[in-house]
């Protein structure tokens, strides 16, 4: 077991970083005074991981769309009961998420940290799938994803995504679709659970008032030693150009919604954070409350405090969005192109730059506020496989104005967007 | 250890100051209390909106949001809400606490100094010799309100809960929209909504709470000398009263182009006791471990989701369920069912434990979240019913089996509302 202390002088925090001797890494964040505990257990295997082969496999397998998410609904089965039941008896609320590319469970508490770390370590290592089981949960999963097809917000993201990407397989519902879900079976979730959840793929981050030697002492119980398979996933090989410029589909809205993306490169887990940091920043110099254009817009009624911005990054994708509501997205996609052109000649102003990063800044000090936020952020470094929490602060904290210049000009391509758009029902 | 203090700093004006050096943010949540009335509801939330992001000194989106920059991306809302039957407008700011400043600044004060001017000095203009939203900034904001009524729509869940509290709550304060109907917002003028605004300062209850890592005694001075300066009148007392039962359940149905149909259910009962109904409340259908849960979802598969909710004041269990339209009806009366197990006692010991233990660990976790603290702190004066969450879950440990059949037996079915496709 390797154990270190990674610390930051900026903030003056600090947690531990244990490479146990399973494969697994741990991360453990002690906050005082805190009542809430909150653990999750992650693996790299979202949505996008459709194509893998292990040092088993002489070959790659592709497997059809929504099995990391089926998969996460059918842990939560053990063979003699189900895990809120076990979580019931600690007091825990447990849950667990699938993302484009990671699988979370989770839980918080207050009380019994310790009987309910020993739940999560148990039946996330402990699968238990019976053909029978398994179609059972093909209608709870056909009623889930047809309740996100009468979520506009969700059609508007996908709609876009569609739009960019001709082959990456984050086009698709990270559910799945009705008829990929109907080709799942117990073999097939065996298979996927075998690559995907071996301990060197997965990490266990903790945060709140918690005692690290007793956890470290149930992970030494709990955890099973695994062998390395070399895992390696891939997406199909993505033309660098968008599949559409545009799409519209109609639906019970009262104002049109839009998603604005540019298709940028995709970067390694060891550059993301500088990357989408620097992408994060661009946004809100452009577009922000506190730029001209948002000024512009919002004056004009062209957008109203429904607007947002974020960079969707991860494994194989990256975009940054613009979202919102507006009456005329055609017009809005039109006048950010317009700003970033001019922003690519001038480059943006020195002010607006360093009240821009004290904003971030300030926002990413917020997030060490709750065990929640912080093992949300230990989870993502650890998942990212830099083990590196500080890296977000201290990459804002760096950032120079040249930066964020130079980001723009490569990652905001107006002739490689898509606008997606989703238009009332006309009666 | 969390410290707290309540001081009365003017007519009907309550400030609690809550420390906690766990905290790593400060933030001030000032929450005003009217009368909620059909007339007056679209006026209320246009005000909202009109006090959000502008003030004299920074008039401009802009040049607000340049201020919140520097000071570290501290953050000021408004929100409206329900309290039981007042509605709530709520003007909060939240910052990082003074330590973590890079430059040494006093970031609380100036971040409370920003939230107090844009609750006592919004931008305005003199029309015909009266003070007035300006305009231009007025029609911008209107147009923010309907489009906000209107994207009620988008979330077809809370669309549903929203059209079935108009059967649930038929003429009462309860009943009447949160922010008015569409009609309403549209006719709103600027010198309305001013009215509505000097109207609120005048009478509201006002309850603030600071909460963070550490509130300075300037910070603490500017809050309440801004506030005991305040011109009152009248100040309005919230009231709260259980909602009456029908005499026979009513049902509704409306169509939309929807692909899973959505299904409320609301049961009434004069009890209001705060343990024994968050108790049944979360036995049948407020976990995942619920009898709503294993039975209608895992057991039939009747539903993706159905679960139970509690409006206490007003006497209300919610059900609500996101359901395919052929299981409406099996849905429908499953959910009877178990409620009526419930009322027979035909649960188990351990879920009943089981229940409690999650609620009062849940609790425990009130006072760690600045946010949260702030809400139980402030509704705990609103309502005159003060008690701590260590206190509340002592009440929930000492509820019995026989109360929570009581309480069952005394629901009586109200209303069914369901949102169902078009095609059906």
């Amino acid at each position: 077991m390797k154990k270190e202390i990674i610390s930051n002088v900026r903030t003056g925090e600090k947690y531990t970083r244990v490479l146990h001797d399973s494969g697994l890494e741990i991360l453990i964040w002690k906050t005082e005074g805190h009542s809430v505990k909150h653990a999750l257990f992650g693996t790299r295997y979202g949505s996008v991981n459709t194509t893998f082969k292990t040092s088993d496999d002489p070959d790659f397998v592709t497997v059809p769309n929504g099995i990391a998410h089926y998969l996460e609904h059918k842990l939560f089965e053990n063979e003699d009961c189900d895990v809120f039941d076990l979580y019931a008896q600690t007091g825990a609320s447990g849950n667990a998420y699938t993302s484009f590319d990671r699988t979370c469970y989770l839980f918080t508490c207050t009380d019994n940290f310790i009987p309910s770390l020993r739940i999560l370590l148990d039946f996330v290592q402990k699968p238990y799938f019976t053909e029978e089981t398994v179609r059972k949960e093909q209608g709870i999963i056909g009623q889930e994803i047809r309740m996100y097809d009468d979520s506009p917000d969700w059609k508007v993201f996908f709609n876009l995504l569609e739009g960019i990407y001709h082959e990456n397989p984050v086009r698709i519902d990270i559910a799945g679709t009705e008829e990929s879900i109907a080709q799942i079976n117990a073999d097939l979730l065996y298979r996927c659970y075998n690559t995907f959840y071996n301990l060197h793929n997965m990490v266990l981050a903790i945060a709140g008032d918690v005692d690290e030697d007793e956890i470290l002492s149930v992970c030494d119980r709990l955890l099973k030693p695994c062998q390395n398979k070399e895992l390696v996933s891939i997406v199909p090989e993505e033309p660098d150009t968008v599949k559409d410029s545009y799409r519209e589909q109609s639906f019970e809205v009262a104002v049109p919604m839009f998603n604005l993306g540019f298709k940028s490169k995709p970067v390694s887990n060891d550059d993301i954070v500088r990357e989408t940091v620097l992408c994060n920043m661009a946004e809100e110099l452009l577009m922000g409350e506190t730029s001209e254009l948002y000024k512009t817009l919002y004056d004009g009624g062209l957008i109203n405090s429904a607007f947002y911005f974020e960079t969707f990054s991860g494994d194989g994708f990256f975009v940054p969005i613009f979202g919102g509501e507006s009456r005329d997205p055609e017009k809005v996609r039109k006048m950010l192109g317009d700003e970033i052109k001019r922003r690519i000649n001038e480059g943006f102003d020195p002010e607006s730059f360093e009240i821009a990063k004290k904003h971030y800044y300030g926002s990413l000090i917020k997030g060490l506020g709750s065990p929640e936020s912080i093992a949300t952020g230990l989870i993502n470094a650890g998942l990212r496989g830099t083990g590196d929490a500080f890296s977000v602060i201290e990459e804002v904290a760096n950032a120079s104005l040249e930066d964020v210049n130079a980001c723009l000009k490569t990652r905001f391509d107006t002739d490689n967007s898509t606008l997606s758009v989703i238009r009332p029902i006309t009666k | 250890m969390t410290n707290r203090k309540r001081t009365e700093i003017g007519k009907g004006i309550g400030l609690t100051v809550l420390t906690d050096p766990k905290f790593k943010t400060n933030g001030i949540v000032i929450n005003l209390v009217c009368r909620h009335t059909k007339e007056t509801a679209a006026a209320n939330a246009a005000v909202a909106f009109m006090i959000e992001d502008t003030c004299k000194k920074y008039p401009t989106v802009t040049e607000f949001n340049r201020r919140l920059g520097m000071l570290y991306g501290a953050s000021v809302h408004t929100g409206i809400s329900r309290h039981t039957d007042s509605v709530q407008i709520t003007a909060a700011a939240s910052c990082i606490a003074d330590k973590y400043a890079l430059n040494g600044e006093d970031i609380t004060r100036q971040t409370a100094e920003l939230l107090t001017e844009c609750l006592f000095e919004p931008v305005t203009e003199l029309v015909n010799g009266e003070e007035c939203f300006p305009e231009k900034q007025f029609q911008l904001k209107k147009q923010e309100l309907i489009d906000d009524i209107d994207a009620d729509i988008n979330d077809k869940r809370g669309y549903a809960l929203k059209n079935a509290g108009r059967i649930i709550y038929e003429g009462e304060p309860a009943g009447i929209a949160l922010k008015g109907e569409r009609s309403e917002a549209m006719a709103l003028t600027a010198a309305e909504v001013y009215k509505a605004y000097k109207n609120i300062l005048r009478t509201a209850r006002i309850e603030i709470v600071c909460v963070g890592c550490e509130i300075s005694p300037q910070c603490e001075k500017h809050i309440t000398d801004r506030f005991s300066a305040m011109d009152r009148g009248e100040i309005y007392e919230p009231v709260n009263s259980t909602s009456p039962a029908k005499p026979e359940p009513v049902s509704k149905t409306d169509r939309l182009e929807v692909a899973q149909s959505k299904m409320v259910m609301a049961y009434k009962t004069t009890q209001t006791d705060y343990a024994v109904s968050k108790l049944f409340n979360a036995l049948l259908g407020g976990t995942p471990f619920s009898m709503l849960f294993k039975s209608v979802r895992e057991k039939l598969s009747l539903c993706y989701y159905c679960s139970a909710s509690v409006s206490r004041k007003k006497g209300v269990i919610y059900i609500d369920s996101g359901v395919e339209s052929a299981n409406i009806e099996p849905a429908k009366n499953e959910i009877m069912k178990q409620v009526e197990m419930a009322a027979n006692g035909e649960f188990t010991d351990e879920l009943l434990d089981k229940t409690k233990l999650l609620l009062t660990c849940a609790l425990k976790s009130v006072f760690d979240s600045p946010k949260a603290a702030a809400d139980w702190v402030s509704d705990g004066y609103l309502d005159e019913d003060i008690f701590t969450p260590e206190e509340a879950a002592e009440r929930i440990n000492a509820v019995t089996r026989e109360q929570i059949c009581d309480y069952g037996r005394s629901l009586k079915l109200d209303t069914v509302y369901v949102l169902t496709g078009k095609e059906d």
